[in-house]
């Protein structure tokens, strides 16, 4: 008797917390998308007063950046979404291909922005986890990494790491970038948290990672004394079978 | 009717970290004459420190302030609750407008409830919000 209604306490907890994460999540989607949609019904209604003018190439130029913002959080929802509501979906993955797919993706921004990209990974047993969420969760860490370098560090590079067995997965994300100051290092895994003028992003690249890594029974370390570059150390389990 | 008063400030204060934003308010301040200068700011603390400077400087001062809730950093509720500190001069004189995209979250709706906001703006900033301030003010 004790037991059930233990359990259906815990029932009721896990249901009010998902209740406010879809609460929050319902908040943050409306406030990404809105933020650039008002600001191109502003710039509209600039070239509905003015007609065509020496201004119009800029509002254009703007609307077409607030386009892009608009199009970067809808996947960033997608993502956080899909992380939050579906089951995990445990498969062996071959972490060699996956650094490689994830990094692929930003194979010209890395080319263009200069940058020394070294992978190694050493893998040791079989490793199982969720495939769709490591990969998720490697494109932010290396989006940032590629993000915030230095503009005028001459041998910009990211190192990868990683070393795999029966138990555990951990791999470093090391870049010699602007890094994070130590103050926010508690506060950047929030929702909405962004570093002043670097107003890039919408603050919620790490907090999908802090989520998906939360999902996927790991840990997660940031290592910067806020000039020297970020280190970024990751701890996943193995769910082996 | 509105329209045609020539009731303009001579300091409105702008704060937003969104740059586009930022643009809009200042492009439809100035097409509507509704301010002599602009006082320009992308974070709270920056335009807290001008504040703090000028708290009994009246001619210094903004007779309107606005701004946006969703900053890095310093966010507008911050912003508020430093505020409330300054000069009895300065509370009296600017009057403050807060801004967000959206509307303001449930949990955090009864920080709008605040004796030196004088109202929530939701963006894009328009003609119309410039016409409402003026007639609450004058």
């Amino acid at each position: 008797m004790n037991l059930q209604s233990n359990q259906i306490k815990n029932e009721i907890e896990n249901l009010t917390s998902l209740n406010k994460s879809l609460k929050d999540f319902v908040y943050r989607v409306s406030h990404d998308l809105q933020s650039p949609l008002n600001a191109i019904k502003g710039l509209v209604s600039f070239i509905e007063l003015e007609g065509e003018s020496e201004n119009t190439s800029e509002y254009l130029g703007m609307i077409k950046i607030c386009l892009d913002r608009l199009d970067e959080s809808i996947k960033n929802n997608l993502q956080y979404s899909k992380n939050n509501f579906l089951d995990l979906d445990l498969t062996e993955i071959s972490l060699r291909k996956t650094f490689k797919d994830a990094t692929d993706v930003f194979f010209s921004r890395i080319r263009s922005s200069g940058i020394k990209l070294q992978i190694d990974i050493d893998q040791k047993a079989p490793f199982f986890s969720d495939k769709f969420r490591l990969n998720s969760l490697l494109v932010n860490l290396i989006d940032n990494a590629i993000k915030y370098q230095k503009k005028d560090e001459v041998n910009k590079s990211i190192i990868i790491k990683g070393v795999s067995d029966d138990e555990k997965f951990r791999f470093i994300i090391s870049d010699n970038g602007i890094g994070i100051s130590p103050m926010y290092h508690d506060r950047i895994f929030e929702m909405f948290f962004r570093l002043s003028g670097l107003a890039e992003g919408y603050g919620v690249g790490l907090y999908i990672v802090k989520e998906t890594i939360e999902t996927l029974q790991g840990l997660i370390e940031v290592k910067s004394d806020g000039m020297n570059g970020t280190t970024i150390v990751v701890e996943l389990k193995n769910f082996k079978r | 009717m509105s329209s045609n008063l020539h009731l303009n400030f001579h300091r409105v204060m702008v704060i937003d970290d969104n740059q586009i934003d930022k643009y809009i308010i200042k492009y439809v301040v100035s097409t509507k004459k509704f301010s002599d200068v602009i006082l320009d700011y992308d974070c709270a603390d920056k335009a807290l420190e001008y504040l703090t400077e000028n708290q009994n400087n009246l001619s210094m001062l903004p007779q309107v302030i606005f701004i946006d809730i969703n900053m890095p950093g310093m966010s507008g509720f911050d912003f508020m609750k430093v505020y409330d500190k300054l000069s009895y001069i300065l509370k009296n004189t600017c009057k403050v407008f807060i801004t967000s995209a959206t509307n303001v979250s449930d949990s955090d709706l009864y920080k709008l409830d605040d004796k030196n906001i004088v109202s929530f703006l939701q963006k894009p900033i328009t003609r119309n919000h410039l016409e409402v301030i003026q007639n609450l003010v004058y």
